[in-house]
């Protein structure tokens, strides 16, 4: 068995969402943390990337501009994608899936709900 | 075409007639129509009536107009209506009628009287059918009024909404706040300063929620009152400053000279609006400087300008700013967060006070937020400074803004300043000039030599000169230090090389006139605490502590917030659930105040108020609610509470509302017990807090302090060790310490080792003191860093911790930097590494690892 822990990219321009999920994720995941696109990119390129969580409003480039740049590469798009938004209308939740994300998880977070996706994703 | 096809003299004639006949052309007419004679009766009607009205010609001649009336009443009154204009011309206005079938319709009617006969007047009647246009007007004054019930009733909504959740919000903050004084560790505190600061942002949004839906119903009302207008700048400034220097940005506050203190007016808006736009101000400026300044631009006429230098504003974006809900970047990448409502509210406020506000602005240059109002001066004579004329001031800065700003701001003192813009000129200037200055303001943050370095060589240089023959002063001039940033390690390196002044930027005149008088017109130099800001009210709580509270409230975490609040005061309180019990403990026992909460289960807080003022008139009984509207207000006064104290309750306002009601009286302390009694401190087994507490005047911070310190000296000590002299000391110093603290059975076996020296009892003052120990901490969350003794790490070593952080902020892992951080805190750094490491970890919690590469690259 694996003994290394799979490895999430976080990325989201806000500060507490981050302190959360990191509390909530890192002792069973190595976690990367991106506060825009470009850097998540970036890392994405850098990095063995098992699965990535993604914020949808974030400044310069949003989340689904970044889904999109990914799923375009080859040699990235299959790391899964579930976008992290404060948004629940249809059309944001519908564009999250048309532009690649697997699933979805709606802010604030539940601890549970949360920790539920991963376990198959990652 | 014809052209010789004409008509001859006999034809025409005929077809003249025939057009004459005035019966064919009334009969013909488009519009309906009929002829009355002056009885009002129908004597003639056209095809067109009969079918508007749905009669026949022969039902309607003979008959009065009433008919076509909807009610004798009716016909009397549209009499009333009608407008007769110069040409005799009879007009109306739209007036509903009655068709045959009794349907009710609306039209308009035209009269042109025809006097045919000199005795007979007769009326031709025109009438126009509008009923459709009436019925449309009609159907849309209804949905306006259902869109605006609407919108009142979602106004009203969200104003009970937001009342609703600021009372959950009082508990958050309140406790938070508690919490954040207790001893925490280092990640408790991070998390509960999160909560803090993530409900205090809530706070602000449901405020401005509030405030929006109380201007859309109309219920915000301006208040007149006089204010010191220094201080509402000085106010405003304190509440964006940290953030302004959390990004470096330099603040600038400008009165133009005509600009005095008092004024008249609402100073709580004006502050409001100021505290937005310089809010908006810090948010959208990365680098530079952001500022206010103020001018009068008529007679009692002011304009504002908030200015930065910031992201800008496109002129499509200008247009659309100032409506409620919309941002200038609405969009999913959108970087600034916010409610959009803001500015919607700082334009209705400015136009509550009949002003106007607007913007001037350039993408990518900054933007100029301006507004003017209509402000009564009050005694303008106050800005006369003439005292210090004549005298010769220096301005060292390397910021042009601040020369100019420093110029208006002595100009109002009749000082014509001389300027340097480096410490090197400066130094020069200082040399060259001949009577030399009375004073110089020096900026402290200068690129190169900085205002400390500077003021101690012009000191050096003043003391050795060698012009003193032609040197007008014996002194050195002397030098009042102007910083933005009011840090601690500052003021003590200038107190080093003798600058006792500090101006803290922005420069507050009235300020600046205490420091200029205390330099001139004496030789006492300011103590930098004399001019920093009044320190808390807290402070002055234990001049009450002889009075006695009544806290009427049905939640626990309210009671506890105000319990904490008071918790050093030494003032007792006693609690009361809800009106009826406080009733009856008001009946049994002696207050010198009440705090009431209004919606209470069982009795609530109007009736209570009532029963108590049957009793006493004068007790003051202060109203606790979450309801900030003035009406509620208006409730409590009624019912004869003294004042209103709004949750979420402020710590400085419940002070100050306890200052102005109860009476200075504090009785010694030996005396209050009972209100030891009120502190929250866990309990012991092995110490007596309250016997500790008391002999130290019920001062828990002194005590928690004292212990603390008895912790962490101790709890490496091996007693049986020391050499005997040490031994003689330490136990005699722990036998104080140990008494001091409440250990009673610890004290008792230390006062047996120190009297007897015998060595033989060590072993159970041991076992003693490190139950004592081992309770302080489990029950006490000790101050961390003096928990850890630092040690020393070969410089190599250091370096390459270093750059293991580098390397792990390179590839975004938080955790790993953390664990890095971690076992750097554990050695002792030389000042330039602290100063990174600070700096790193102060990065890391923003997760910028950019910045953390930056920073570390030069390692």
């Amino acid at each position: 068995m694996n003994d290394k822990k799979p490895t999430i990219l976080v990325v989201d321009d806000t500060e507490i969402n981050i302190d959360i999920l990191l509390e909530l994720l890192s002792d069973e995941y190595d976690i990367i943390v991106s506060l825009d696109g470009k850097s998540a990119i970036q890392s994405v390129k850098e990095d063995s990337i098992d699965l990535i969580l993604l914020d949808i409003m974030m400044p310069d480039m949003d989340g689904y501009e970044v889904c999109e740049i990914i799923k375009s590469d080859e040699n990235t798009r299959d790391i899964p994608i579930i976008f992290i938004t404060a948004k629940t209308d249809e059309d944001s939740i519908g564009k999250a899936y048309e532009v690649g994300g697997i699933d979805y998880v709606t802010k604030p977070f539940k601890a549970r709900e949360l920790k539920c996706p991963y376990k198959n994703a990652a | 075409m014809n052209e010789n096809l004409t008509l001859n003299k006999d034809t025409l004639k005929r077809y003249e007639e025939l057009l004459l006949n005035e019966n064919m052309l009334f009969e013909l007419n488009v519009i309906p129509q009929i002829v009355v004679n002056k009885d009002r009766i129908i004597i003639r009607a056209n095809k067109k009536f009969s079918k508007l009205f749905g009669y026949a010609k022969e039902d309607i001649l003979g008959k009065q107009t009433i008919v076509l009336t909807p009610s004798k009443e009716k016909f009397e009154e549209y009499r009333r209506h009608f407008v007769h204009t110069k040409d005799g011309v009879i007009k109306s206005e739209e007036l509903e009628y009655k068709k045959s079938d009794g349907t009710l319709f609306w039209v308009k009617l035209e009269g042109n009287p025809i006097n045919q006969q000199e005795d007979e007047l007769f009326i031709l009647w025109s009438f126009i059918d509008v009923d459709r246009e009436v019925q449309y007007r009609q159907q849309l004054e209804i949905a306006k009024q259902k869109a605006e019930e609407a919108t009142k009733v979602k106004s009203e909504f969200l104003a009970n909404m937001s009342h609703e959740i600021r009372t959950p919000m009082n508990g958050i903050i309140g406790m938070s706040h508690l919490a954040l004084q207790t001893g925490l560790t280092q990640k408790q505190k991070h998390y509960v300063q999160k909560i803090d600061d993530s409900a205090k942002s809530l706070l602000g949004i449901i405020n401005d929620i509030l405030d929006f839906s109380k201007i859309e119903e109309g219920k915000l009302t301006i208040e007149k009152v006089e204010f010191d207008l220094f201080k509402v700048i000085d106010s405003v400034i304190n509440l964006i400053e940290f953030k302004a220097h959390e990004k470096n940005l330099e603040i600038i506050v400008s009165y133009a000279n005509n600009v005095g203190k008092n004024f008249y007016g609402d100073s709580l808006r004006i502050s409001q609006i100021l505290t937005n736009l310089l809010g908006n101000a810090v948010k959208f400026t990365q680098n530079g400087e952001i500022g206010i300044y103020i001018s009068e631009v008529d007679e009692n006429k002011f304009r504002f300008e908030v200015k930065d230098t910031g992201i800008g504003l496109t002129s499509e974006q200008q247009i659309k700013l100032f409506k409620a809900f919309s941002q200038a970047d609405g969009s999913t990448t959108r970087k600034y967060g916010g409610t959009g409502l803001g500015l919607t509210i700082s334009k209705q406020l400015v136009e509550l006070m009949d002003g106007k506000i607007w913007v001037e602005s350039k993408k990518g240059l900054g933007s100029n937020f301006i507004f003017e109002i209509e402000l009564e001066q009050r005694d303008t004579q106050q800005r006369d400074f003439t005292l210090f004329s004549g005298k010769k001031v220096l301005v060292v800065d390397d910021n042009s803004a601040w020369h100019e700003i420093l110029d208006n701001t002595l100009s109002m003192f009749d000082i014509n300043a001389e300027h340097a813009y480096n410490a090197n000129e400066a130094i020069q200037k200082t040399y060259e000039c001949e009577s030399s200055y009375d004073l110089i303001l020096m900026d402290w943050n200068m690129p190169g030599v900085d205002g400390i370095e500077a003021a101690k060589m012009i000191n050096e240089m003043c003391h050795t000169c060698t012009k003193k023959s032609i040197c007008t002063r014996e002194l050195p001039p002397s030098i009042i230090m102007v910083s933005s940033f009011r840090q601690e390690s500052i003021v003590k390196l200038a107190k080093d090389v003798g600058i006792d002044i500090f101006l803290q930027k922005p420069i507050d005149p009235s300020i600046l006139n205490d420091i200029l008088a205390r330099t001139f017109l004496s030789d006492i130099k300011l103590n930098y605490s004399n001019i920093t800001k009044q320190s808390s009210l807290k402070n002055e709580m234990s001049s009450l502590n002889a009075n006695k509270i009544l806290l009427v409230e049905d939640n626990i975490t309210n009671q506890e917030i105000i319990l904490g609040l008071l918790e050093n005061s030494g003032i007792s309180i006693e609690i009361a659930n809800n009106g009826e019990e406080a009733v009856e403990k008001f009946k049994e026992s002696r207050y010198d105040l009440i705090f009431m909460d209004l919606q209470m289960p069982v009795m609530d807080g109007y009736e209570a108020t009532k029963l108590i003022r049957d009793i006493n008139k004068d007790i003051p009984i202060i109203a606790l609610t979450a309801n900030a509207m003035k009406e509620d207000m208006q409730y409590t006064k009624k019912a004869g509470m003294n004042e209103h104290l709004n949750k979420p309750i402020e710590a400085e306002k419940l002070y100050a509302t306890l200052l102005k009601y109860l009476s200075k009286k504090a009785i010694d302390a030996k005396e209050f017990t009972h209100a030891v009694e009120t502190l929250l401190l866990p309990e012991f087994t092995t110490i007596d807090t309250k016997k500790g507490l008391k002999l130290l005047a019920g001062n828990k911070k002194l005590y928690l302090k004292i212990v603390n310190d008895f912790y962490n000296n101790y709890l490496n000590l091996e007693l049986d060790k020391l050499n005997d002299d040490e031994f003689k000391r330490t136990v005699h110093t722990l036998k104080g310490l140990s008494a001091n603290i409440g250990a009673t059975k610890l004290y008792e076996i230390t006062k047996k080792l120190d009297e007897t020296q015998d060595k033989s009892l060590i072993y159970s003052w041991q076992v003693e003191m490190k139950k004592v120990l081992d309770e302080l901490q489990s029950k006490l969350q000790l101050k961390e860093e003096n928990q850890i003794q630092k040690t020393q790490l070969p410089h190599a070593e250091i370096k390459e911790l270093f750059l293991k952080l580098k390397k792990a902020a390179r590839t975004k892992r938080s955790k790993e930097c953390k664990l890095i951080i971690d076992e750097l805190e554990q050695y002792k750094l030389s000042s330039l590494d602290k100063k990174i490491f600070e700096d790193v970890k102060k990065l890391l919690r923003k997760y910028n690892f950019k910045e953390i590469v930056e920073i570390l690259k030069e390692i």
